[in-house]
Parts: structure tokens; sequence; C-alpha cells
């Protein structure tokens, strides 16, 4: 009977789920989020016991107020490209206790978050597309989200009255003000006075450097990606609202791309462009693998070998360790000190890059510079000379 | 007679799994833990409670209509076309949608306009579809119309391709590829607010004409001697279902495979008379869709997209119902 | 105008398109009611496009046609589905209907739009199938059935209308002799029961075997209308099928034969 077998089945499958649910039994049992957002009225006054003091009220990136009776103490990062995020958070000595997860798309530069925080691997992350029902057994009490997430998974935390927080983190402005912003709420604004303090120092550093040089004397700069997917090679430019046309034009350098990138992402663009441009310059990105590799093959290329930049010798592979230099992640200050060595390598001469990488580690991740040297300069991608 | 009886105990049976699944399902996700929920859990953590109210309960609602629809209008498309294999993102409604929604993600970015004008580009392409059957000189009027819909999601489908190309990879363009492949994991009320103005009409509409459609499924002529205006019958059928459909498209984004299968194993038991095998397809989308989602939130510690779920069950389904073909006597 | 004519056509105009060759061009005839008519004249001419103009399924361009001394146009779809059934040659049914739910959508014309099926109508159907000797195919699927099954299947579903006039569009075409005299003699018992039956046949004999009265077309207009055997003359046969032929009677009963060469 055909109705048997369509009972039979439901039933199954409703068996199968109640049967499951002997899972695992690391549920926190840790007390329900308390903070409040001051927009919505709904004021909760915070319990008698807790200090005055320990409560903290953070304005996030899009202007929101949101209160904590005391600094949130599970702390779970959402959304799109979390990994910047996180990066960024680790630059506080408290994220160690206080990430409890993250979401995470690919696995790609995790070796480094072992050398922050040894039991990294104890952390319960979350899978592609979390959304509240997978978020919120992990019972954070803040969620971190960029600010363009939140008609999305936003809107559906707060349903369930989870704390948000929203973050840019896209550009060196964003960076500064969405570093306070971490910094209160982890309750140590005096750490990020700090970082922001080595930031604008390295930038005034290389400002007041590049400061007697003239508009039309900056060299012309390309700053492209490589990217080889099956065989099929693209040059792509960047977005110019992005970090990295940013970057260049902080280094002292000319985009030459500007009519061409649209607003969107990265724009694929021929080599006869290229040729027309002839920069003076040319910074090749490859995200997939050692950019060395791409920046030789470019070298033989017998098109390319007719460019001003090639036969120079100032073409150069764009260096990362764990993560290329040139994204929103809190590398990009190296990315920017080195692009400025290469770009005008006179003024630049006392600077050492791989001393500015072993201060960069030390200062912002708290790491020993024997480890740093062990464990991250050899990872540098397409070397620092 | 035996065989009514047969049909009446089915709708019963199936009308109180769907109601069990949806009870049931208020308790599936992955709080506090993998798929089970205590029930006591509901007076004693206000996180739960909030869930089950503000998260899984509409979402649950959405499911249900999905299926619902889906499953309905696959039906009237079916006896429409005479051709059991469509559904209803067919005639340019997917590809408009689709086309709608990547506008929305690429320059407004917000929810509202991405329902707005999903529902208004999967609306044009029906509209567009039915303009360009008119126009064409050959053919019979479904063939007329096939073509009109093929024509029609190739034009939206690489409009669809060239905002890919635009879009920020790593903000908007994942935001698209997930809404390809459907997912109701940020449903809210406001959702379910916005669709029933569109969904209610649309099925009331459907149900109403279910006998009448077995007509529509007969050629012109004869439709017509037994007083039925077929073009016009038709067109409206389309249109309730429709609508009905692009709005729920535009929430859950491109759900497949849901309006394709269920009516075809609704056919199977209920016979090919569409006033039993119609409502019977709404039962069986809702429940197959209602189960489809609870995997979808509770399997894994991240949302599968509800469309690789109905696709992966929805094939498999097809392929289990097409090797058991009942053998026809003295065939 | 005959006050007994059900149906009078008067110098109809009729095409397809704009371009296209006209395919009736000042058409007259009347057809009495409580009759059969058979409708005859070479294939293509034109027989099926006149019964679906009759049903109101395609305009005509000029001319006017009567139905029960009202002109076509001011019939309801409703009304119209209720005086008229199309019983058509062949029909391609999508979906494997059992042939109780089939003949159950002739009801539809009492039942209306929304509506479903109550009692009455079921009745009305089991009734049908009993009269046509069907009640052992009630539960089998109308792809099973025979060209003849077939046939009758659908008189039954065009019957449960409980129409005036029942039009049949070649009706006897693909049967073998026993399934075509069938037929014939249910039609008979359609008309002693006072509704009337139009069927076109490219067959003579068909229409000598039943029909009272008869309308041959010949190219775009009616060559002969009137009782049968004044108008499906030996001359009038030879000229529309363009043929030698003449009409002999044999035993009461005509028969149309070729007619020998004489040198």
């Amino acid at each position: 009977m055909k109705h048997g077998h369509i009972l039979l089945t439901g039933l199954v499958i409703l068996l199968i789920f109640t049967l499951a649910s002997c899972q695992d039994d690391s549920t926190p049992t840790s007390p329900l989020p308390t903070a409040t957002e001051a927009e919505t009225d709904t004021a909760v006054e915070p319990e008698a016991e807790v200090q005055e003091d320990e409560s903290i009220t953070v304005v996030d990136a899009l202007g929101r107020e949101v209160t904590f009776a005391s600094p949130p103490e599970r702390i779970i990062i959402a959304g799109k490209a979390t990994t910047m995020v996180v990066n960024a958070i680790y630059l506080f000595p408290e994220a160690q206790e206080r990430l409890v997860s993250f979401e995470s798309r690919s696995q790609r530069g995790f070796d480094f978050y072992p050398l922050i925080q040894a039991d990294f691997d104890q952390l319960e992350l979350l899978e592609r597309n979390a959304g509240p029902e997978q978020i919120a057994p992990l019972k954070p009490d803040l969620v971190i989200l960029k600010s363009y997430m939140a008609d999305s998974l936003g809107a559906t935390l707060e349903e369930i009255d989870i704390p948000l927080i929203y973050v840019d983190l896209e550009t060196p402005e964003q960076f500064e003000r969405d570093i306070s912003i971490l910094g209160a709420a982890l309750g140590n604004p005096e750490r990020a006075q700090e970082i922001n303090a080595y930031y604008n120092g390295q930038m005034e550093m290389i400002a007041a450097k590049l400061e007697n040089i003239a508009e039309a004397d900056k060299p012309e700069v390309l700053l492209m990606q490589y990217s080889d997917e099956e065989g099929e090679i693209a040059f792509e430019v960047p977005s110019i609202d992005w970090i990295q046309t940013e970057l260049v034009t902080l280094a002292g350098g000319t985009a030459v791309w500007n009519e061409a990138a649209e607003a969107g992402g990265w724009t694929v663009v021929g080599f006869e462009q290229i040729a027309v441009w002839n920069p003076e310059k040319i910074f090749v990105i490859n995200y997939a693998e050692d950019p060395t590799a791409a920046v030789e093959s470019l070298k033989q290329n017998p098109n390319w070998m007719a460019l001003d930049a090639v036969q120079q010798d100032e073409i150069y592979g764009f260096p990362g360790d764990f993560w290329s230099w040139d994204q929103p992640d809190p590398r990009w200050i190296l990315g920017l000190t080195w692009m400025t060595t290469k770009i005008n390598s006179e003024i630049m001469a006392d600077i050492d890059v791989q001393q500015e990488v072993i201060d960069f580690y030390t200062q912002m991740y708290g790491l020993e510079s024997g480890a740093i040297e062990t464990e991250i300069i050899p990872l540098i991608q397409s070397g620092l000379d | 007679m035996r065989q009514l009886d047969r049909r009446g105990y089915l709708f019963i049976l199936l009308g109180v799994t769907l109601l069990a699944a949806f009870l049931a399902s208020l308790f599936i996700g992955r709080y506090p833990r993998p798929f089970w929920m205590p029930l006591r859990l509901l007076g004693e953590d206000a996180l739960a409670r909030r869930l089950v109210l503000s998260l899984r309960l509409p979402r649950l609602c959405l499911s249900l209509l999905l299926g619902v629809t889906l499953a309905a209008t696959g039906a009237v498309m079916q006896m429409i076309f005479r051709n059991p294999l469509v559904e209803p993102g067919f005639l340019g409604v997917s590809q408009g949608a689709t086309f709608g929604a990547a506008l929305s993600i690429l320059w407004i970015g917000s929810a509202w306009s991405m329902h707005t004008l999903a529902i208004f580009f999967a609306m044009a392409g029906l509209f567009a579809s039915y303009v360009l059957a008119q126009r064409m000189r050959f053919g019979g009027w479904v063939l007329r119309l096939v073509l009109a819909g093929i024509v029609v999601s190739a034009l939206f489908s690489a409009g669809t391709g060239i905002l890919k190309t635009m879009a920020d990879p790593l903000t908007q363009l994942p935001e698209i590829t997930f809404w390809l492949l459907g997912g109701l994991w940020s449903a809210t009320w406001d959702d379910v607010l916005h669709v029933l103005p569109f969904v209610v009409p649309g099925l009331t509409l459907v149900f109403l004409l279910r006998w009448r459609l077995n007509l529509l499924a007969l050629d012109d002529e004869t439709a017509w001697s037994l007083g039925a205006a077929p073009a016009r019958e038709r067109s409206l059928l389309l249109f309730g279902g429709v609508a009905a459909t692009a709005s729920l498209t535009s929430v859950a984004g491109i759900v497949g495979w849901v309006g394709l299968i269920i009516p075809h194993l609704s056919r199977r038991l209920f016979g090919a008379d569409s006033r039993y095998n119609l409502p019977g397809a709404m039962l069986l989308g809702g429940i197959f869709t209602i189960l489809c989602d609870d995997v979808a939130r509770s399997l894994m510690a991240g949302e599968i997209p509800l469309g690789i779920l109905t696709s992966l069950l929805g094939a498999a389904t097809f392929i289990a119902l097409m090797i058991t073909i009942k053998r026809k006597p003295g065939s | 105008m005959n006050e007994q004519a059900l149906i009078a056509i008067d110098d109809l105009h009729f095409r397809y398109n704009p371009g296209h060759t006209w395919i009736f061009n000042g058409l007259t005839a009347t057809i009495a009611a409580s009759e059969i008519t058979a409708i005859l004249g070479p294939n293509g001419v034109g027989k099926t496009t006149l019964l679906h103009i009759l049903i109101g399924l395609l305009p005509f361009q000029s001319g006017s046609i009567h139905l029960a001394n009202h002109p076509l146009d001011t019939y309801s779809r409703r009304e119209m589905s209720r005086l008229i059934g199309l019983v058509p040659q062949l029909e391609r049914i999508p979906f494997p209907f059992s042939v109780h739910e089939y003949v159950s959508m002739g009801r539809a014309p009492h039942i209306g739009m929304l509506g479903t099926p109550d009692q009455k109508d079921k009745h009305r159907v089991d009734q049908v199938l009993e009269i046509l000797d069907l009640q052992d195919l009630r539960e089998r699927s109308v792809d099973e059935l025979s060209g003849g099954e077939s046939q009758l299947v659908r008189i039954a579903r065009a019957m449960v209308q409980e129409p005036r006039v029942l039009l049949l569009d070649e009706p006897t075409a693909h049967l073998d002799l026993g399934n075509k005299h069938r037929i014939l003699e249910v039609l008979q018992a359609l008309v002693d029961d006072r509704t009337s039956v139009i069927f076109t046949t490219h067959d003579p004999d068909a229409a000598f075997a039943i029909a009272g009265q008869a309308l041959l077309i010949y190219e775009t207009s009616a060559l002969a209308f009137g009782p049968v055997e004044k108008v499906l003359t030996g001359k009038n046969l030879s000229h529309a099928y363009r043929l030698p032929v003449e009409v002999r009677r044999v035993d009461g009963r005509f028969i149309v034969m070729r007619k020998e060469e004489t040198h």
C-alpha cells in the first residue's frame, strides 16, 4: 500500500531526528546575555551586584549604541570575511579567552592562530552560512558582524536578542575607528590606543618621507591580481574604493588603473591595456600561491618583456605570510611599508622590512622574536628583497 | 465507492502527517544541541522561547507555504502545458526572480528591495513569455509558450551573469550564490507578512479551480465545447500560481524540484483527476519541504542551502518513481 | 427562415487569416431540429472547420448564423455549452484519466467554474455509461482503450453534457464494421431521445444509413442541403468528389457505386 510507505518513511525520519538527540553534551552553561541597545528604549537595570564601572557602552560602525553590563566573555564573529575581523580582534590579548567561535570558510592561514593561542584547536568553529540556529547553541553574549550583514544575519540575530556590534575594517580610516570599537567592547581601550598609535606612527613616518615628492614625480604603479584557473590566466585590477588602491596612493605611487576599475570588484584587464599604461612599477598579487612563480613566468613572457617595468626589473610579487599583505587584514600596514620601499627605494633605504615584520608581530600580536623568526619569516612569499 | 474511501483515508493521513511534521519541527534545530530540543526548555530558557517563536515558527510557516505553493503551481503547470516535465520556475519566472534579486543585492542591498524586485522581474518574465508567445507565428499555443519561456529565461540568465561579474566577490557574490541555491535561514515574521498577500489569493484560486483544471488539460476544442475559455482560464491559473511562487522565491531563493516531483508523486497516489491530486500535492509538498528545511538547519554547524536538499531528495525520489513504474495490464 | 430550423447559416464567409484563402465564401444552409444531419464533402473542404464555427470557437468574417432563432454571438459560453456538445475525431489526453473521470468532465457546463461534481453529476455519468454499455470500463484508463471504445467514451462525455445538439466529427472514420454500426445505433437512439445530431463524414454510406438530412459542401459553399436522398444524388456526388458515381436503391436502401465506364 502506497500510503503505508509514506507513513513509514515519515515516521522513520522523525525517529532518526529524535534518536539523534543523543549528541554531544558540550553545551555551555553560562548565563543568558544581558546586553541592551540604547536606541530600542528597553533599558535594563544592571544587576545590583554588578559594579557600575564594569558597564560599557560601545558605538559601532553603524552608529548603534550597545551597552553591556560587563565586558562580553563569549564573542563570536560571524557572517562573511570573518578571517580579517578575527585577525583584528587577536590584536587584543583578551581575545584569547573571549573569542569562542567564528565562521570559517576555508582553513587557509589557520597555522597562524596556534602561535597566538595554544589551545586554538579546542575552538568549535562554525561552518559556512552559519545562521541563528547554529550560532545560538554557543550562547554568545556578543556577535560581531560586518556592517553589510545588518539586514540579513543581523536582523535575525536581533530577533533572538543576541547583542551585535558591526564593524567594517575595510580602509585605514575604518580600521582606526573599528579598532577603538573592538577595544571598547573588550574593555581595553588603552590597548586600542596603542594599536592605533603604532599604525598611525607608521603612516606618519611614511608620509613624512614622501612629503617632498611632487605629484607629477610619483611613479606610475600597477597593482594587479594574477589568477590562473585551469590554465586560464587573468589579470585583474582592484576596485577603486578598495584598500589595495588606497595603499598604492599612500605608498607614494599613482594608480594607473583608475579609469578601468569599476566600483564592483576585481576587473579583468587584457595585456593590451597594460601595455598602454606601461607603468613604471608592477606589483603582482596571487592569493592561490606564491606570486614569485607568476612573476617569473611573466618575466619570461615575450610580450611582457617589452614593458618598461619588466625591463627595469621593477616587477615584484606582493609578499604575504599566512595571508597576502594587500588585503583589509591588520597586515596591510606591512604591505604598505614594503610597497613604499619598492616605489621609493632611495627615500626608504633606511627601512629594514624584515625588522618591521618582527616589530609588527612583537607589538601587535605579542609574539616572541624567536618564534617570529622560525615560524613567520620563512613563510614570507616572494621574499623581501 | 472503494476508490473514494481509499483517497479520503489518504487525505486524512497526509493531513495528520503534515500537522505532526509541523509541530515536531518546532523542536528540531541546532539549539541547544543538534536536532532535538526538549519541550521543557520552552518554559525555562528565554533564548529558546525567542528562537522558536521568532525564528523557527515563521521559518516553518514559510517552508510550509513554499512546499504547498511550489507543488500546487507545478501541478497546475503540468496540466496546463499537458507535459509532466514542467515546473513552476518555467516561463522565465525563476530566472527573472534571480535577476531581480541580483540587481537588489548589487545596488540597493535592502531585504525589502530584494523581495520587490524579485517579484517584479518574475512576473515580468511571465508577462514577456506570454506576449512573445502571442507574437509568434507558428506552432500551437503550448509550443509557443514553451519556446518563449526558454528565450526569456536565457535572456534573464545572461543578465544575471553580467551582474555576477560586476559583483564584489567577497560580499555580494556569495550572497547571490546562496540565494540561487535557496534558503530560509534569514526568515522572519516580516517575510511571512510579505508573502501572504500573494500566496493566499493565489492558492485559493488554484484550489477552487482544482476540478476545472482537468478540462484545461484537454484539447482546446473540447474544452471550449464544454464552456471553458481555455486561453483565459489557463492564464488566470498561471498568473495566480506564479504570483504566489514569485513572492515566495523572493524570500526563499530558488528552490527547485519540488514543483516537478511532488505533482508526479501525487498523481501516482491519487490518480489523474486534479480534483484529488492537486490538494494531495499541496499536502505532500508541505511535508517534503518542511522535512528538507529541518535537515538544512540541523545537520551541520552551518546552513545547508535548501535548494540543494530539495534537489538531492527530489532527484532521488524521481529515480525511485521512474524505476517502479507500474506495468499496465495487457500491455 | 424555417421556424423549425435549429441552425440557420446565411451567406457565411470565413477564412483563418487575411491573406489566407477563403474557406467558406457564401455558405447557406439550414439544419432542422430533432434530426440526424450528415455533412459531407471532400477531404479538406472545411467540414471540421464548420463544426468549430458552429460552437463559436472560430469567429467568422461575414454572414450570419442563428442557433434556435438567436444569433450565435448572443449566447454566453455557458449557454452554448449547455446547447451544443462536440465529439472530436481524435483527442490527445495527456494524463491517464479513468473513463469515469474523463466522462465526468462533460458535466462542466452544469458545474460552473468553481465547482466540483456532486452526486447528481455522478449519477448522470453512471447512467450514460450504462446506456452505452461501458460500465465495465469505468475504472480503466483512457489510454488503454481501443479505437471503438475511445470513440464511445468521447460520445459518453458529450452525452452527459445533456446538449440539445450533438456535433460529431467523423465519428466512424477509424472504426471497424462492428464498431461503426454500434456508433450509428447510438446516434439513432439519441435522436429518438430528442437530441439533434449533426455529424461530418466523407462516407455517403454512413449518411444513407441513419441521416435524414444532408449538407453537401463543395469548394467554398453548399452544393445542396435538405433531405438526404435529394442531396446525395449521383450527379451531386460525382460533382463534389470528382468521380463518376451513381446511387442505386437496393432492398429499400441506398448505396453508392462507381459508375462503369461506358464506351
